[in-house]
């Protein structure tokens, strides 16, 4: 399962560079279900970590629109495995383009 | 002090660190860089466990050439598995895209580059053939900085222009990492003197077929140039088998 493998890197480096208390940033467009990644985890490291959904959130880069976008990282959406498949799903619902960024939700990062 | 700390390079070196890659490079478009890709592909998977994995994020187009079709969405166990066929394993954002367009900005191209390579379960593979976009940009330059244990094969046509472009990208590579050169399209041996002078290993060149496009497809795993493709590998079988 894709939350396995995810894990399987937090607790590298978790290991490695000997941390006690995490804060784990998961973005809701890659999909990632939040309980069995916690569960996951706990049976990986000892450590004290708390996980934290990052909302969804596009910006226009031509008119400045921001927008929840209809596709989420649901494991039945190819934007589950490769968030960046958004770029080819998604328009500005205000003027239509397709050059927008996505501000929020995107990436798993480590805060320590 | 906050660090944010990206588990995806973990992932990389855990998954790929082992497996010999060999990344099919060249600065100047149009050289033939996917075709070759292909051929090497197939040719090395009657030898080797091979993969392949199409890296031209925004127009990739390796499952044209070998005629794999992308409808069927890849499995997943414990990531997602590459296609399998005829012995060859592929993987290629086309699996996700289907046939949109994806317009990235750099920073996305990185995010896609990180992504697809820490999420694709290559499990007893020996060596990813890694077709690459042209130019020397954001895939490059994490091709460098992400991945260990690859060779560079450098393919060019004899035109001037491919071989100028080419002769400033050798100053970004370290030499003891590159395979050799193959000649694409060519007409005569005109580069294995160039490859001489630079130091780099001629491995042989392929003629330019007039109707190549006509082989793309299920055909294309018998056609001349992978026969011709075979032949150039067997003067660095070595090399991958070792």
């Amino acid at each position: 399962m894709h939350e396995w493998i995810i894990a399987e890197g937090i607790a590298e480096i978790i290991k490695k560079k000997n941390l006690k208390n995490v804060k784990i940033h998961i973005g809701e467009l890659q999909g990632i279900d939040k309980e069995i990644l916690e569960f996951s985890l706990k049976r990986m490291v000892n450590c004290r970590f708390e996980i934290v959904i990052d909302k969804a959130l596009l910006k226009c880069n031509v008119c400045g629109k921001e927008w929840e976008p209809r596709v989420t990282g649901r494991k039945d959406e190819v934007v589950h495995f490769l968030p960046e498949a958004i770029f080819s799903i998604e328009s500005c619902p205000n003027c239509g383009s397709k050059d927008f960024e996505i501000i929020g939700g995107r990436n798993i990062w480590i805060e320590c | 002090m906050d660090r944010m700390l990206d588990p995806r390079e973990e992932i990389i070196r855990k998954r790929l660190g082992k497996i010999k890659k060999i990344i099919v490079l060249s600065p100047k478009g149009g050289v033939g860089k996917t075709v070759i890709s292909c051929a090497l592909a197939v040719s090395l998977s009657k030898i080797v466990k091979v993969g392949l994995l199409d890296l031209d994020i925004s127009s990739p187009c390796c499952h044209i050439v070998l005629g794999i079709s992308t409808d069927v969405f890849p499995e997943e166990n414990k990531g997602i598995l590459p296609v399998e066929m005829n012995n060859l394993k592929f993987m290629s954002t086309a699996f996700f895209t289907k046939n949109k367009a994806l317009a990235l900005r750099g920073k996305y191209k990185t995010e896609v580059f990180l992504e697809i390579l820490s999420v694709t379960n290559w499990k007893d593979v020996d060596t990813i053939i890694i077709d690459t976009p042209p130019g020397l940009d954001d895939t490059f330059l994490n091709i460098l900085r992400y991945l260990e244990n690859k060779m560079f094969l450098i393919v060019s046509t004899p035109d001037n222009l491919a071989v100028m472009s080419l002769r400033r990208s050798l100053m970004l590579i370290n030499k003891r990492e590159i395979l050799g050169l193959i000649e694409n399209m060519s007409n005569k041996e005109n580069l294995q003197d160039f490859c001489k002078k630079i130091g780099v290993r001629y491995l042989g060149k392929i003629f330019y077929f007039q109707n190549i496009h006509e082989w793309y497809g299920e055909r294309f795993w018998k056609s001349p140039l992978v026969s011709e493709m075979e032949n150039i590998v067997l003067k660095f079988k070595k090399d991958i088998l070792d």
